[in-house]
């Protein structure tokens, strides 16, 4: 009965297959195209995104009046190539996106579960720290410290990093909370697990589908924090394209060149959704009840 | 008969005296425990039962050194495991005893389980922390426990996850957990309460065949009466924290001296044919936070008088069997 060394592999090998199946295409095809526009830029851009031509402002995209095939989809008020200009801006949405959540996420993670599983003294501090931080425009910290550091797409990401934590606190101190109550954590300790193994081993995987969900929704929150930043001259400095500054940059113009802030708006879109849609894949995929449905 | 005699004679594993637990809510203090002391002999099965928020589970924690924090603390008393006092030792100590030597099965296995991990990497964390076993003889052991609890084909099912298993099979990896380290002393938080009646038996028959099979002590905790008559040599009754009669199981079903251990007793099914209504104990369990004065079953005894008003002290009916009345002599 018992299967070989041979018949595990196989297994081993059908379930990657299966994984890999139930990847949402979608989802992947949206970060795959993300990524490639991002590490490929200067091959993938048809134009230098950051070369002025005055006397090619403001072209429409090439479908509508006057708009022509060399700018597809048209060109903002100082004439740069909208397409060339969302193809660059990608690399600092994925990292301002990616590195923003990263170390919000595992900093607040952290907090989280420390405060639920240990309560008392710890939680009233951690807890204190996030009612102040909530208590406080996020928009003004960020001003505050980029005031003092200067802006600089790293300074962007320790902003998003120290006000953005929060959100996973909460959240994940009243999972974990829940969870210290629960007998098997009862179990774990006295099977003499020491205290931060209960957390590592027993109390984090249970919290991390929370964790990935609200990861995957907050990319879409720090690109939109990044264009925020950006509208207010505090982001990454232009004329490097951002999303953000884009969109910033078209509003002024979208009652007659309404192409300047609409397609890098979609580009954000669909960022958010592709990270949403993966987010819910992964979530799935973290939890072995799941897998049954396979 | 003959071989509960003999458990009579055995010395104490476990002493405990006077303990007290209390839980400081914000909307009062729940005296869960209040001064309970009990003895257990060596290889014997000691029940505890009492009705829900008796405080039996509370008692069984406290033991386990897991009460729950921050509400919860042993506000008073001691508990002497092979004569030491575990209430005293560090937390480094008290972590070699517990799950080491004390043993724990709880209520409900399926919440007992980590639900991302595999169970044999459950069960062998006990081996890993208490015997110090190296990480390639582990999976051996794991595979050697769950024989003992009678898990079919082991060797697939240690890489299975909880939800994959049944109810009854789940408490079988719970028990293995609990054998792991071959415990002196097994403690039971209502072991089939959780489970169906057929399932229940099995499990009943293992716990049963295992405690003889390994000569282990056991404390059985439960509400369910006729568990305690198949399985315990002696049973302590709990209401409210407080323990109202002791004795030999035979005696306690045949001559119950305390009103209350009377009251559970008649509302047993007998086996009458046709509609006959079950006898229920009058009144209700008072309001944990605001406990009566004295005894604690006065307002719900039919016995009661104004001495009531007074905590009965605890005396000798005879030579084992101990009741907390003012009038156990009258009734």
């Amino acid at each position: 009965m018992r299967p070989g060394q041979g018949t595990q592999r196989k297994e081993r090998i059908l379930k990657l297959k299966k994984t890999f199946r139930r990847i949402p295409k979608v989802a992947a095809a949206i970060i795959l195209l993300l990524l490639i526009c991002a590490l490929f830029s200067p091959w993938i851009a048809p134009h230098d995104p950051i070369e002025q031509n005055l006397a090619n402002a403001l072209k429409p995209p090439f479908w509508e009046n006057g708009g022509t095939p060399n700018h597809i989809l048209g060109t903002d008020n100082l004439g740069r190539d909208i397409l060339s200009r969302i193809v660059y801006g990608a690399r600092v949405s994925i990292i301002v996106g990616f590195a923003g959540v990263l170390i919000s996420g595992i900093f607040g993670t952290f907090l989280g579960v420390l405060a639920g599983y240990f309560g008392g003294k710890i939680d009233a501090v951690i807890m204190r720290v996030t009612d102040m931080m909530l208590s406080l425009p996020y928009i003004l910290i960020a001003i505050a410290i980029i005031g003092a550091i200067g802006p600089s797409l790293t300074n962007i990401i320790i902003v998003l990093g120290i006000t953005q934590w929060v959100g996973y606190t909460r959240i994940i101190r009243f999972e974990a909370m829940s969870l210290s109550k629960s007998e098997f954590i009862e179990m774990a300790i006295i099977s003499g697990n020491r205290w931060w193994r209960i957390l590592l081993v027993h109390i984090l995987p249970n919290v991390l589908n929370t964790a990935v969900v609200l990861a995957t929704l907050d990319v879409g929150k720090m690109i939109i924090f990044e264009a925020a930043m950006s509208f207010l001259g505090l982001g990454v400095k232009p004329p490097t394209p951002t999303w953000g500054g884009m969109l910033a940059d078209g509003r002024v113009y979208l009652t007659f060149a309404w192409w300047i802030a609409t397609f890098p708006g979609i580009a954000i879109a669909i960022t958010v959704l592709g990270g949403n849609l993966l987010g819910d894949w992964l979530r799935d995929e973290l939890d072995p009840r799941h897998q049954l449905k396979a | 008969m003959s071989e509960k005699s003999m458990v009579a004679d055995r010395e104490n594993i476990l002493e405990v005296k006077d303990l007290q637990i209390h839980f400081f809510t914000d909307r009062g203090v729940i005296r869960a425990v209040e001064g309970v002391d009990f003895s257990v002999r060596k290889q014997e099965v000691w029940g505890l039962v009492g009705e829900s928020a008796s405080g039996k589970s509370v008692i069984g924690q406290a033991l386990m050194g897991v009460v729950a924090k921050p509400a919860g603390h042993i506000v008073s008393g001691e508990i002497f495991f092979k004569g030491e006092d575990i209430l005293k030792k560090s937390p480094k100590e008290v972590e070699k005893i517990r799950g080491n030597e004390i043993a724990f099965i709880p209520q409900d296995p399926t919440t007992a389980l980590n639900p991302l991990l595999r169970i044999g990497f459950q069960i062998g964390e006990a081996f890993k922390y208490h015997r110090g076993l190296k990480t390639a003889s582990i999976p051996a052991e794991i595979v050697k426990v769950m024989k003992v609890v009678n898990i079919p084909s082991p060797e697939q099912r240690v890489n299975d996850y909880p939800h994959q298993l049944s109810g009854g099979l789940k408490q079988r990896v719970i028990i293995a957990t609990a054998l792991s380290c071959q415990p002196e002393l097994l403690i039971a938080d209502e072991p089939t309460s959780a489970l169906d009646v057929t399932i229940q038996m099995q499990i009943i028959k293992l716990i049963r065949e295992i405690q003889g099979r390994f000569q282990m002590t056991m404390i059985l905790i439960t509400h369910n009466l006729g568990l305690v008559a198949k399985m315990c040599h002696r049973v302590a009754v709990l209401y409210c924290g407080r323990i109202v009669e002791e004795a030999p199981v035979r005696d306690l079903f045949r001559e119950p001296r305390h009103p209350y251990t009377r009251g559970l007793l008649s509302s047993l099914p007998k086996g009458e044919k046709g509609d006959v209504e079950l006898y229920t104990i009058p009144g209700q369990l008072p309001n944990p936070l605001y406990h009566p004065p004295g005894c604690t079953f006065s307002p719900r005894c039919p016995y009661a008088f104004e001495k009531c008003q007074e905590i009965p002290a605890m005396e000798w009916s005879s030579e084992d069997h101990r009741v907390r009345c003012w009038r156990w002599k009258e009734i």
